[in-house]
């Protein structure tokens, strides 16, 4: 189609390119892209949890030995192994979800109006060449970026809305396993794991009673166990929250997909992502 | 109302760890009045109760990863389709580039800037090929 330069409804076309450009310039993309940053983060953190849950397990064999067994190799009950294999599976699913969410960080992150510069600049330099005035030159480039921007965001904002829409169920159901095993199986293993090594110590002083040295050492190594299981346990429970978290976002992110209520969708978001961070430290302090 | 076979695992897995954990405090709070034969029954007792609710562990969480497994197919094929999206994106980034050189390089020998054109020549193949 060929543009005609001159026509009467052209500077009203000028007045609206920058009123168009700045209602494409939602930040909708930048906060879908927080959330799924703090997303990754999270599912990330998880790999430590799922690792420790055999190793609870041999921790847990370890406390049936007595003291002074001075034993070479670490117990290995074939039922830590199970516990091993089932964890290894599901930190597998858990990379599912984070290759989803960093996929859809990527996506989100892309920049739109990037692209829109590039189209504006090279209309400018094709322009200058051509026989049109100062103005029309600018108001073609103006034009191109912003017809460019509208095409790329467009078409990043469906794919976004398509895929979180499609999914969202499948995320749901996958976060709540994830965060029902850690939350509820592991938590469980940890407290267990607790009580065992307090009754090896107190089985050590009943069979060595009146041994006032060996109460206090084992005493202070006590108070050193219960700080760092009560480090696991607490990110035990930070993780299941956080996945609680991770899929109220989603499922928020999914119903206002369509609409793309750019503002509300943003502050919606940021507090989401906001408790995914404040609830990691709880996770890494145990771990890392 | 379906089974929930994981969380049927998980109660039974704190069954035993309780249980096991009774059999324990049992034995330490009579510890000088057991002879040792029965210390170690109780001990043995106590440990048995133990792994099967370590094994109740293991099969809760093999419970979870089966309800999870069937979904994980959709969510593999959605990455699929942001990362194809994200590569189309930027398909058109490089086409514009591409598109960006030829312009310079064009006027370049349209305005018989010689030594221009050789840095446009250069700056249109890295597009390309970039």
């Amino acid at each position: 189609m060929k543009m005609r330069n001159n026509s009467p409804g052209f500077p009203a076309v000028l007045a609206m390119v920058p009123l168009l450009a700045l209602l494409v310039s939602c930040n909708t993309p930048d906060s879908v892209a927080r959330f799924c940053s703090s997303a990754v983060s999270t599912l990330g953190s998880g790999d430590a949890l799922f690792d420790d849950m055999k190793a609870s397990c041999i921790r847990e064999a370890q406390t049936r030995e007595s003291f002074g067994t001075f034993a070479l190799t670490d117990p290995d009950p074939a039922v830590c192994d199970d516990i091993g294999k089932q964890a290894e599976g599901l930190k597998a699913a858990s990379k599912v979800l984070l290759d989803y969410f960093k996929a859809l960080n990527d996506l989100a992150s892309f920049g739109a109006s990037k692209a829109g510069d590039d189209a504006k600049e090279l209309v400018a330099k094709a322009s200058a060449q051509s026989k049109l005035s100062a103005d029309r030159q600018t108001a073609m480039a103006s034009i191109a970026g912003f017809l460019t921007r509208v095409a790329t965001s467009g078409y990043q904002q469906r794919q976004l809305a398509d895929d979180v829409v499609r999914v969202h169920k499948d995320i749901q159901v996958s976060l709540d396993g994830l965060g029902e095993v850690v939350g509820v199986a592991y938590l469980h293993q940890l407290q267990n794991e607790e009580q065992k090594t307090a009754t090896r110590y107190n089985e050590f002083l009943l069979q060595h009673q009146g041994a006032a040295d060996a109460a206090l050492i084992l005493d202070a190594r006590w108070q050193n166990d219960r700080a760092n299981f009560a480090a696991r346990q607490k990110a035990a429970l930070a993780y299941k929250a956080a996945l609680e978290t991770l899929a109220k976002g989603n499922e928020e992110l999914a119903a206002h997909a369509r609409g793309f209520k750019a503002k509300d969708l943003a502050g919606l978001l940021s507090s989401y992502a906001a408790q995914l961070d404040s609830l990691a430290p709880a996770i890494r302090k145990a771990y890392f | 109302m379906p089974i929930d076979s994981a969380k049927q695992a998980e109660e039974l897995q704190q069954i035993f760890f309780n249980l096991s954990n009774a059999v324990d405090a049992f034995r330490l709070r009579n510890f000088n009045a057991l002879p040792p034969a029965k210390q170690q029954q109780l001990k043995e007792q106590a440990q048995a109760l133990d792994t099967r609710g370590q094994e109740c562990t293991a099969e809760a969480m093999g419970a979870i990863l089966q309800a999870i497994q069937p979904h994980l197919p959709n969510i593999r094929q959605a990455t699929k389709d942001a990362q194809d999206a994200l590569a189309h994106l930027n398909d058109v980034v490089k086409a514009i580039t591409i598109v960006d050189s030829a312009v310079a390089l064009v006027g370049s020998i349209m305005a018989g800037d010689l030594a221009s054109i050789g840095g446009n020549v250069q700056g249109l193949v890295e597009a390309i090929g970039g």
